[in-house]
């Protein structure tokens, strides 16, 4: 769902998001490196894209 | 690409809308700012949810795919925050439904082996009775040590035989991620079976 109109929760919901930033859960530092990357480079190639567009 | 440590700084105070323009003009530091404002709380919210760190890393991994593939089309007319959040429900939510039916039939496929190797096991040698044994466990414990997803494949492949093609369409990822997928469950099975094989294989 990436439509903005379509975002459907409450506040309660909308809190608990938030809170995960205080829980203690174990991240593979790896994976969020390497997730990063890929997301750097979709976003590289969106933008090259819409340059190439213009 | 930009590292965290070289560009994000914890004292950037932009908003979110803020680094939502810069990314869109290739700033590498709001990028690296935005995805460390939000990638704890969507990785821990999915842990808290699935409760499995295999699966929280697919959804993280879904939910900020999305996020920035459709960055361009977001028009701040919720905030930032809310619309990522809903995002992240939603793939966590679809994910746990897909998990849900993905077990269901790794279940019936394993109740199927069992009973396969039932009727199989009394017609053999008490040797070949031991080793048919052995297989059926070795595939149980791998199928239950691998994610839901690979589990699911290595089902569909070899029990409900279907082609590669229809498996990647199907569970929507590439011909070569099913087969590294395919290959990881056998080379488990084939550890726990004959270890020795499994090291020449290496």
């Amino acid at each position: 769902m990436t439509d903005e109109a379509m975002a459907d929760f409450t506040i309660e919901e909308l809190r608990e998001f938030l809170q995960a930033d205080s829980l203690e859960v174990p991240v593979d530092p790896a994976f969020k490196e390497r997730l990063r990357r890929k997301l750097w480079d979709l976003l590289q190639e969106q933008l090259r894209k819409r340059r190439g567009d213009a | 690409m930009p590292r965290a440590a070289a560009f994000a700084h914890p004292s950037d105070r932009r908003s979110d809308a803020e680094l939502v323009d810069a990314i869109r003009l290739g700033d590498a530091s709001a990028f690296n700012i935005l995805y460390d404002r939000y990638f704890q709380r969507v990785y821990h919210f999915a842990y808290a949810r699935m409760r499995n760190a295999a699966d929280a890393e697919e959804a993280a991994q879904e939910t900020f795919t999305a996020v920035f593939r459709s960055m361009d089309a977001y028009r701040g007319q919720s905030s930032l925050l809310s619309w990522i959040y809903g995002i992240a429900k939603n793939t966590v939510n679809n994910q746990i439904r897909r998990t849900r039916a993905q077990e269901q039939r790794i279940e019936r496929a394993q109740g199927d082996l069992v009973r396969e190797a039932g009727h199989a096991l009394e017609s053999c040698t008490p040797e070949e009775r031991l080793d048919l044994r052995r297989c059926a466990e070795a595939i149980d414990a791998a199928l239950s040590s691998v994610t839901s997803w690979q589990a699911e494949v290595f089902v569909l492949r070899h029990f409900e035989d279907l082609p590669i093609q229809e498996i990647a369409d199907r569970m929507q990822r590439s011909n070569d991620a099913i087969r590294s997928s395919l290959y990881r469950v056998k080379r488990l099975v084939v550890e726990a079976v004959d270890p020795e094989m499994a090291t020449g294989e290496a």
